[in-house]
């Protein structure tokens, strides 16, 4: 399989947490593994919040209505970096489209 | 081999175990923690507390919401740092046990892995909570020589000398066996969670019975159920004279995790396994130490059991009262013997521990398994001239 492009991702995506990846709850920050690439990856205060809403599949507009509404943040920045960290997130195997 | 009773006056709790203790009682108690910190004038005496009880964890993430100013900002960064490395070490070792489950599935050996991160997820959710050493690994006893050959051939070395020929003497004496590799990953291969010396009457067969899954590393995995485990948490802390606070950590957060626990069944398999004693001490402790709520039927097993007054006071004293580090050898047989309770028990124990050799004895003389019955008579002369010479503090 190759790597997930960033167009992969679209408001429309249901988008959940990959099954072979662990993670941890460092107080305000996330840090997950990817246990096949053994690849780390950590999560700002905001990243950790859309990880924990990543527990169960959600799509991504719903993702962006949250942060709107918890962060006061401006909506077009807001989708740009959701969809800048889920392509991170997708790309690391850290998430999968349903 | 003295059993005197060391009389040593109750001191004053120290203040980096106030502090510690304040942790480890969770959310109960804020004003207790906010007390407990403005008493800290050492906080590298705390730091030292919070390594020894691997306490890190828990030390961080209760000071990180402290009132600003309280805790030093290089202390707070300090133990963040650590925090951070633990949570990343821990994630590490999860993906090595989840290999490690798969290539013993393949090879057709059951295994059952418990504490260690399972357990961390079981009581706090949270992989970075728990400060763990090893990964402890249950397999039939059956299985064990074929989980033996699958660990080497997958990098991993026995950390005990043991000579061969003497491996299943080993395994009946301790239960288990170490394993380690060169990125420092330290898996306790067991074929029992209780070791033979200590003459509890358990199956481990029959633990296999009572698994219970635990969604662990996005799998379910089979794991000793919340009862089995709050029993072998008890006998573990027992066999160690509770010297360390992380272990009543665990044992209150099970407690915590799993309020419905079932206390007449536990009450019973305590009294199955020989372990009563071992059981109302661990939840006594947690009880006056941590402020655990116990379900009635342990509550009321605890307030009638009078001999654990004593064992409790010689666990605060170790824990509370004295700077930092582990019991000797000599006072965790001691301490175990009093917690079994009954004349043979507490003579099958002192017999199997003065008489059954071990890697210790196979060192000190070299025999081969032929002979072996002659270590029958050279363990205990070995272990009265280490007694005579005051060289008794490791393990025996």
């Amino acid at each position: 399989m190759g790597i997930p492009s960033d167009s992969d991702i679209t408001m429309d995506s249901l988008v959940t947490r990959a099954p072979d990846q662990v993670s941890c709850n460092l107080g305000g920050e996330s840090v997950m593994l990817n246990m096949k690439s053994g690849v780390y990856f950590g999560l700002n205060p905001i990243g950790a919040r859309i990880w924990e809403l990543l527990e169960r599949p959600m799509k991504v507009s719903a993702i962006r209505d949250v942060l709107i509404r918890e962060y006061q943040v401006e909506p077009e920045r807001c989708v740009k970096e959701l969809l800048s960290l889920l392509g991170d997130l997708h790309r690391a195997r850290l998430i999968r489209k349903e | 081999m003295s059993f005197k009773k060391e009389q040593k006056p109750a001191g004053d709790t120290l203040p980096e175990m106030r502090l510690l203790l304040g942790c480890a009682r969770g959310d109960a108690d804020p004003g207790r923690l906010d007390e407990a910190i403005a008493g800290i004038r050492d906080w590298e005496a705390v730091l030292q507390a919070a390594s020894f009880h691997r306490m890190v964890p828990l030390l961080y993430w209760r000071l990180r919401d402290a009132c600003p100013g309280t805790v030093p900002a290089n202390v707070t960064e300090r133990l963040r740092s650590r925090f951070e490395e633990n949570a990343r070490r821990n994630l590490f070792w999860v993906r090595e046990l989840r290999g490690l489950l798969d290539l013993l599935a393949g090879g057709g050996v059951a295994a059952i892995p418990y504490k260690g991160p399972l357990l961390a997820e079981m009581i706090y959710g949270n992989l970075a909570l728990r400060d763990f050493v090893d990964l402890d690994i249950l397999v039939h006893e059956r299985d064990f020589p074929a989980a033996r050959e699958f660990l080497r051939r997958h990098g991993f070395h026995s950390a005990v000398d043991i000579p061969p020929g003497y491996e299943r003497a080993h395994l009946k004496y301790k239960g288990e066996e170490i394993f380690v590799r060169h990125d420092k990953v330290v898996v306790e291969l067991q074929a029992s969670p209780l070791p033979w010396y200590f003459a509890l009457p358990l199956d481990p067969e029959r633990l296999w019975d009572e698994l219970q899954p635990v969604r662990f590393a996005g799998k379910d995995v089979q794991t000793l159920s919340p009862e089995v485990l709050l029993l072998i948490l008890c006998v573990h802390g027992a066999k160690h004279g509770w010297y360390r606070l992380d272990w009543l950590c665990d044992l209150a957060g099970l407690l915590r995790a799993y309020p419905r626990m079932e206390g007449p069944r536990i009450l019973a398999r305590a009294e199955a396994w020989g372990a009563g004693r071992m059981l109302r001490l661990g939840l006594c402790l947690v009880q006056q130490l941590l402020g655990s709520e116990l379900p009635p039927s342990l509550r009321e097993s605890v307030a009638a059991d009078r001999s654990l007054a004593a064992l409790r006071a010689d666990v605060e004293r170790r824990l509370l009262h004295e700077p930092p580090k582990p019991i000797t050898t000599l006072a965790s047989l001691r301490f175990q013997v009093r917690a079994l309770e009954g004349v043979l028990p507490k003579a099958r124990c002192l017999a199997r521990t003065v008489l059954m050799p071990t890697t210790q004895d196979w060192k000190a003389v070299r025999l081969p398994p032929a002979f072996a019955a002659l270590y029958y008579v050279i363990r205990p002369f070995r272990l009265l001239r280490e007694m005579a010479g005051g060289r008794i503090d490791h393990p025996i």
